[in-house]
């Protein structure tokens, strides 16, 4: 019998081990294979944050980490032109800064880079202390002649949205006085005010261009890059006035598909996701390391009524259909049960809100009387029309709209434009297209009665008869008696029904449990500049 | 040298840029301008009319062509109206992401395919060649939006290994090339196992055999070889498929390339860009064909004399 050393099973060891060619090769394999993948796990990068736990509880002494949020693609970094509300998000309230800004999730307002504010009794005198010791980011002085500057450059350019009346002036009598007068009464200014960002007036003598390219502001943010398709990068400002900022760096890592924005953020790889779809949140709300806030958002899901010809210009054909609609189905079969049912063209929250004396419940039977009431033939023939760019969940709503139209003898045919088509048909007088109504959002910015300056219902919906209740709200200052008439024009709207409301829409943000101090506001701009990482 | 051979196919590749140059922006001009995008449809006429302008959405379309195809002569693609960089800079910025994405997703397929033939081929007709030809054929089936996500869900989400999204580091490119590479799999492993199968089937393979080399040396040093030289043609070609079509994959993993560009321009209405995008993927193309023309031209010598 030949020996274990003969056998070629080797000596044995200290380990009290033999060593045999097998073994050496087994462990060496084994030993080989994690050195090799050590550096390759090593160079993984999981982003998001490493961070310290600081204690948790209390922000940080010195800006730290990286907060990266998931994001689309910015419209425009120009903060005059973002409409689709991502540039505004993401340069809005972190580069920039208003005079005025919304307080908490309300619709009041408090000052950011005003010191005060004031408004002559007829609301066409304006009148704001600017706060001393601010400098932008590249150390222009902020003082009124900026703020002048700045109100010009956004009059001056074509943005969507008409903050400021026509005809308004800015005058700036001394470094610290801004007034802003109009012949026109601005009861909402201080409100539009909080969407108008200060811009450095050394970047806006470089013209649009250089606004486009290098955001320069006040903010606890300062612009380094953007690179399309990859990410917008903020670094702190160091000189900031405080409170915050409390990260170092806030990234913009921009992720168009949101199934890959939920799986970023699943793997840690990101912070925080804005603007959740309630279904994609739906299975963070019992996972132990995400918070998930909700909040109603300042949108309305309406059916607004753009023909003044056919059937649909019989109010009672409008009523019909508004009691035709199951709201709380659709919000089920449609919205994933998040968000409200909509009785009013404001949503709750915006200034002004009131629930309207006329009412709308899912009655059939109800409709089916107003219909037989109107002596029309039925089923009577409607149309709405969508834009694919709006989203499939408009197409699905438009489907449910029809279903239900159905059941009361209305034949709402679904039909498809694109955005442009549909614009065109709206302002049309003469065109020869069939529909008659299209679903949307109204999104409203300023947290107040906008549609009032834009006559967005007397220019979309030919709806004059509120021109009277409309011109006595914009010459009545924001108080009791303001408030009683816009409770007469959102009943005016309720009984005629121009719009018919659906839905109130929630705004869902998901974050981990390791951002601290998120506040989630109602609006459209998103602040950072107090979050920290915990 | 058959120099008509030559100037035709340049002839041919300009006739195919200006096509793709003037159909691009037919195209992507008729579908709306970027106010439809910024204003929505309840924008009045007057306001979107003004930001038609602002933007350079005003003049008729005739008028708009013959100015950037002006410019397209002098080098100048247009701006992006959103950053207001020049839309070729951007494009040229993200385009060697995707070359590094679609090289490393090829030479992964690659890999696998030419891996997966010869052993096919060297146990052909056994239980485990059978096997794998049907897993290849499942695999086949895979949309790849679905193995992208699967990957993430896996990776990232699960096992964490992994990041979902971005260019960050080099194992950013892992999952993204995998993705990549998996549904080109079975198409290469057909064309070279089927290659293979013929190479191996000649008369010098079986006097190799009798020499008494192994099957081995038989397969990989000489029947490999024989098969390299056309599948190096193919693999070229599919190089200017895989660089249009890794538009999916860029924008589930967020991959900083020209697809992922694309798509968010594209939403955007950012046209300069997606003009710019087409033609640069037209310039690959054409590219691309010119080379495998030479090619031929180089190695083939009727053509070479022009008979």
């Amino acid at each position: 019998m030949r020996s274990k050393k003969q056998r070629g099973g080797g000596e044995s060891t200290p380990l009290g081990r033999d060593l045999s060619r097998r073994s050496v090769l087994v462990w060496g394999a084994a030993g080989a294979g994690v050195a090799v993948s050590a550096p390759f796990l090593a160079a993984c990068s999981l982003g998001g944050n490493a961070g310290v736990d600081t204690g948790a509880s209390r922000p940080p002494a010195r800006p730290t980490g990286v907060l990266t949020v998931a994001s689309q693609e910015p419209d425009t970094l120009d903060p005059t032109l973002s409409a689709a509300g991502v540039g505004l998000m993401v340069v809005g309230y972190n580069v920039y800064e208003a005079l005025l800004r919304f307080q908490g999730q309300t619709s009041d307002v408090e000052p950011v880079l005003a010191e005060s504010f004031e408004s002559s009794p007829d609301s066409r005198e304006w009148t704001f202390r600017i706060k001393t010791g601010i400098a932008f980011h590249d150390d222009t002085p902020l003082d009124a002649a900026a703020v002048k500057a700045s109100y010009e450059y956004y009059r001056s350019q074509a943005g969507p949205y008409k903050l400021l009346p026509a005809g308004t002036k800015f005058d700036a009598p001394d470094p610290q006085t801004f007034k802003i007068t109009s012949d026109t009464p601005m009861p909402d200014l201080a409100r539009s005010a909080t969407l108008i960002s200060i811009i450095s007036p050394k970047l806006l003598a470089g013209g649009a261009q250089a606004v486009k390219r290098q955001p320069t502001g006040t903010g606890p943010f300062k612009f380094v890059s953007y690179t399309a398709a990859e990410k917008v990068v903020l670094q702190a400002n160091e000189k900031y006035r405080g409170p915050g900022p409390y990260v170092q760096q806030l990234v913009f890592a921009i992720i168009p598909d949101p199934s890959a924005q939920v799986a970023a953020l699943r793997a840690g790889n990101i912070d925080l996701i804005h603007k959740m779809a309630p279904t994609d949140a739906a299975p963070f709300r019992s996972l132990q390391d995400f918070s998930v806030a909700e909040n109603p958002a300042w949108t309305t899901t309406n059916v607004v009524f753009f023909r003044s010809s056919g059937p649909s210009s019989d109010v009672r054909i409008r009523q019909a259909f508004a009691h035709a609609i199951d709201k709380d189905a659709i919000i089920k079969s449609v919205y994933s049960s998040t968000g409200k049912p909509s009785d009013s063209f404001l949503p709750p929250g915006v200034y002004g809100y009131a629930s309207p004396s006329q009412r709308y419940p899912y009655d059939t039977t109800r409709a089916k009387a107003l219909i037989i009431e109107t002596g029309l033939p039925t089923p009577v023939d409607l149309e709405i029309v969508w834009a694919p760019q709006l989203g499939s969940k408009v197409d699905r709503l438009s489907q449910a709209l029809s279903a239900m139209a159905k059941e009361v003898g209305i034949n709402l045919k679904v039909t498809q434009e694109s955005i442009s088509q549909i614009s065109k048909e709206i302002f049309d007088p003469n065109s020869k297209k069939t529909y008659q109504c299209a679903p949307g959002d109204s999104t409203w910015l300023t947290g107040g009665p906008f549609f009032i300056t834009t006559k967005y219902l007397q220019n979309v919906a030919g709806f004059t008869a509120i021109d009277g209740v409309c011109n006595q709200i914009l010459l009545t200052p924001d108080g009791p008696d303001r408030l009683k008439l816009l409770q007469q024009a959102q009943d005016l709207i309720s009984t005629q029904l121009p719009v018919v409301s659906v839905y109130t829409p929630p705004v869902i943000s998901t974050y981990k449990r390791s951002v601290r101090n998120f506040v989630l506001p109602p609006g459209l701009a998103q602040r950072y500049g107090e979050v920290y990482l915990a | 040298m058959n120099y008509r051979y030559v100037t035709g196919r340049l002839g041919q590749g300009l006739v195919v840029l200006f096509g793709a140059v003037t159909i691009s922006f037919v195209l992507t001009n008729v579908i709306g301008s970027p106010a439809d995008v910024i204003g929505g449809a309840f924008m009045p006429p007057d306001q979107r009319q003004a930001l038609n302008a602002r933007l350079g959405y005003d003049d008729p379309l005739f008028s708009r062509f013959v100015h950037y195809f002006a410019g397209i002569v002098h080098g100048d693609f247009g701006i992006s109206y959103r950053t207001n960089d020049s839309a070729i800079a951007q494009v040229m910025t993200a385009l060697p992401n995707t070359l590094v994405l679609v090289v490393s997703s090829l030479l992964i397929a690659l890999a696998l395919a030419v891996g997966l033939a010869v052993f096919s081929v060297r146990h052909r007709e056994s239980r485990r060649d059978r096997m794998l030809r049907r897993t290849i054929g499942v695999l086949q089936g895979m949309p790849e939006f679905w193995l992208s996500l699967m990957l993430i869900l896996v990776f990232s989400v699960q096992l964490r290994v992994l990041p979902s999204y971005g260019f960050y580091s080099p194992s950013s490119l892992i999952l993204p090339a995998v993705a990549l590479a998996l549904p080109m799999i079975p198409t290469l492993f057909r064309l070279f196992r089927g290659q293979l199968l013929d190479v191996m089937g000649r008369d010098f393979v079986e006097a190799m055999r009798a020499r008494g080399l192994s099957e081995r040396v038989v397969v990989y040093q000489h029947g490999l070889r024989n098969i390299l030289g056309p599948a190096a043609t193919l693999v070229a070609l599919q190089l200017g498929n895989l660089i249009a079509g890794a538009l999916i994959t860029e924008v589930i993993f967020s991959w900083p390339g020209i697809g992922n560009l694309a798509f968010s321009a594209v939403q955007a209405r950012d046209f300069a860009v997606v003009q710019a995008i087409i033609i640069v993927i037209a310039v690959f193309y054409v590219l691309l064909n010119l080379a495998a023309d030479l090619v031929v031209l180089v190695s083939d010598p009727r053509v070479r004399r022009g008979s």
